[in-house]
């Protein structure tokens, strides 16, 4: 890992109704150094979305309330959102589920059962891209850079 | 206009007669003229012959001075008519209507050609003008003397007395003309009457046939043609009656069919106008007004129909299929199937049957969202098992704090997967009808108190108390003991499982009707209107956090339907939330007890 980098904090947010599978991901992603809030139905995470940003939301789709698809919808319809990823986690096997998944804007899908490792090693894969874009938007180099070049 | 037979039977009848007497009637006046005149003729030549005998005698008696004019006026008073003697140089010796001085002044008659006639053959005949008298006379003279022509002798007749004896004639044959007429057309419109009656009466029958009434019969008279066509035509009408009766049996069949199709049916024309539409169709699109002769477009208002019929008449599709959404009045999935109808390789039409799959769908949503539920329940726990496993094996069977925390969990989630799929293996086995059910003669009171001996533990750990409340003694129902143990089992326990502590779990037992009817109420926190109609659907879940903690498969109300639907038994549930709820389900008696 490039040493250079500005380590951000990430926020996390774990919405999993199935409070066994819910506690899994939070501790094995505090075990991995990020921190994790529990949300366990589609109210409470859309709420909490309402009123704060997060950098990775895992999320479930047959949630009580609202359901995974809508609120990845809005999450990536929110333009003070749209930057979060969405790693999906669901027992919808389907691959109309994955692609319908895919058209909501998700940035991967994990069907249940899932490997804890692979799932962290996603989490930890995006975690450094939201470093670096991070890096993009505060380095005055690279913001000196951009000016010159463009986009 | 319209003019009745026995009218027309009468006037040609009449017209008949009139012909027939009038030219007999002309016949017999033209003859009875000449007779007439030949008769008196006749006549007035044999009264000439003895005139001219009496002449003849008369002249023997007194050759010498024979007064003519005497003699003629003797002659012709006697014989009723004018008599004449000429002399043979013409001269006018005496005449009846004449008196002596106008003899004298008379002129010589030799000129005369019944006189010329008479002096040569002895008889002469003429018809002429007199000027003497002025009238039309008939003229007859005959020569008289004894070896030689004396004189002649006429006696003239005025053809007015044969005219009149003539009208007198007329009068009679024409009065009995009149006469027969009148009567011949009186018989006539009898005739006439008794022909055309049966014919009009026929008609009258035959106007009832097409109005559909056949119950009247054509009156059968003589034997005749008119009897003939009564009984052909009594033949038709119940043959007519016979087809139309079959006809409207048909017709009686498709329309029962038709009216009695749960599909909707829609038959048009080559020109797309609507044919036909059947109740149900209507009821589909609630069609209220006389759809036939509109376009489909105008009563369905579904382009996808109209399009389809389209296309069938254009004869793009010979069988079309399509699935239309209907939302008014109520949502439906309708599929729709078109042919054409050909006649001799012509489009005659198309035909559309709509059947409502709604429901068809419905289930296999039902069904797909089982297998989505199944996936979805058997993946959770799994998924915790996995995760945990291998988050123990990445390194936290280190953290002592937690290592035991999640092996509980494990186990914790493996006992749900293995109740998960007992509850789901009996589930099929009573959905599929393979449930084999030991149905006997049971003691209901000795099965509920051992069902209870098995939830009594779980009651304690919360303090409920478990009551009972029936008769000591309850009649024999008939049951698998170990299914109808199961429900009452999956009741208590829902009952516990959602009473809070200190609470309390009845059971009651009753005789309704030819059932046993037993309640399990408790005074948990209840069920809401809103979850109450689904609560007894697979994998429904009032809190599905909850349901999970406690063990729950969201499949235990869902067996207690299935086993007491399959005992022949009803199950409901009535709930205040906040209050508690009573699941109540009735189990039949057995024979000998009802």
């Amino acid at each position: 890992m490039d040493t250079n980098i500005i380590k951000k904090e990430k926020r996390i947010m774990v919405v999993e109704d199935d409070r066994n599978i819910n506690k899994l991901i939070s501790y094995n992603l505090s075990r991995n150094g990020f921190t994790a809030e529990s949300v366990y139905d589609g109210f409470q995470a859309q709420d909490k979305l309402s009123r704060e940003t997060f950098d990775i939301v895992v999320l479930d789709i047959m949630l009580p309330g609202i359901d995974g698809f809508h609120i990845c919808k809005s999450i990536k319809e929110n333009p003070a959102a749209f930057k979060t990823f969405v790693v999906m986690v669901s027992a919808r096997a389907e691959s109309q589920d994955k692609i319908y998944g895919n058209l909501v804007g998700a940035d991967c899908y994990l069907t249940k059962p899932f490997s804890v490792t692979k799932l962290m090693d996603i989490i930890r894969e995006l975690s450094v891209i939201r470093d670096r874009e991070y890096q993009v938007h505060t380095d005055p180099l690279m913001q000196k850079h951009i000016r010159e070049k463009g986009n | 206009m319209k003019i009745k037979l026995h009218w027309r039977l009468t006037f040609i009848f009449c017209l008949v007669v009139i012909l027939a007497l009038s030219s007999g009637y002309f016949y017999l006046i033209s003859h009875l003229k000449s007779y007439i005149e030949r008769n008196i003729e006749n006549n007035i030549r044999n009264q000439l012959v003895l005139g001219k005998d009496f002449v003849e005698t008369q002249l023997k008696d007194k050759k010498a001075s024979m007064d003519f004019q005497v003699l003629a006026s003797r002659i012709g008073s006697d014989l009723g008519l004018r008599a004449t003697i000429i002399g043979i140089d013409g001269k006018v010796l005496g005449d009846t209507d004449l008196t002596d001085e106008q003899l004298v002044k008379i002129e010589n008659h030799a000129g005369r050609p019944e006189i010329k006639e008479a002096l040569k053959s002895g008889l002469g005949i003429s018809k002429r003008f007199s000027y003497t008298v002025n009238k039309d006379m008939l003229y007859i003279a005959a020569a008289f003397g004894k070896e030689k022509p004396e004189g002649v002798l006429r006696f003239s007749v005025p053809l007015s007395d044969i005219d009149i004896l003539q009208a007198g004639m007329h009068r009679v044959v024409g009065v009995s003309i009149i006469g027969i007429l009148l009567l011949s057309l009186v018989l006539t419109f009898l005739v006439s009457l008794f022909v055309s009656r049966p014919l009009s009466e026929m008609s009258m029958i035959a106007k009832f046939m097409a109005a559909g009434d056949f119950s009247k019969k054509a009156p059968v008279y003589y034997a005749d043609e008119i009897r003939e066509l009564a009984q052909s035509l009594n033949l038709m009408s119940e043959e007519i009656k016979d087809k139309i009766e079959k006809l409207n049996s048909e017709r009686a069949k498709l329309d029962l069919v038709l009216s009695s199709m749960f599909e909707g049916v829609i038959v048009t024309d080559e020109n797309e106008n609507i044919i036909l539409m059947n109740p149900s169709l209507r009821r589909i699109f609630l069609v209220e007004s006389e759809p036939e002769g509109k376009k489909p477009i105008e009563v369905i208002r579904n382009t996808a129909v109209q399009d389809m019929i389209d296309r069938i008449l254009k004869g793009k599709q010979h069988l079309a299929t399509e699935e239309i959404l209907v939302t008014m009045p109520e949502e439906r999935i309708l599929r729709v199937n078109g042919v054409p109808i050909l006649r001799n390789d012509k489009f005659e039409g198309a035909i559309l049957v709509f059947h409502d799959i709604t429901e068809l769908r419905r289930l296999e949503q039902i069904r797909q969202d089982f297998v989505a539920n199944v996936s979805h329940e058997l993946r959770t726990p799994i998924s915790s098992i996995k995760g945990y496993a291998e988050t123990l094996l990445e390194g936290a069977l280190k953290d002592k704090h937690n290592a035991k925390d999640f092996i509980n969990i494990i186990y914790q989630d493996a006992e749900r997967l293995s109740q998960l799929i007992n509850d789901l293996l009996d589930l099929s086995r009573i959905e599929s009808g393979k449930m084999k059910m030991n149905v006997v003669e049971l003691d209901p009171v000795s099965v509920i108190k051992r069902a209870m001996t098995v939830i009594d533990n779980q009651a304690k750990v919360k303090s409920i108390a478990l009551k009972l409340d029936f008769a000591p003694e309850l009649p024999d129902i008939k049951a698998d003991e170990t299914r109808l143990s199961q429900v009452l089992i999956n009741l208590l326990d829902n009952a516990i499982k959602y009473t809070p502590e200190n609470g309390s779990v009845t059971i009651s037992a009753a005789v309704s009707a030819d059932a046993l009817q037993i309640d399990v109420s408790d005074t948990g926190i209840g069920i809401s209107d809103k979850d109450l109609p689904r609560i007894f659907e697979r994998f429904y879940r009032v809190d599905k956090a909850r349901s999970r903690e406690l063990g729950g498969t969201g499949l235990g109300l869902s067996i207690v339907k299935h086993i007491v639907q399959a005992h022949g038994g009803q199950v409901w549930v009535k709930s205040e939330p906040g209050l508690g709820s009573t699941f109540s389900f009735t189990i039949p008696l057995s024979i000998k007890s009802s």
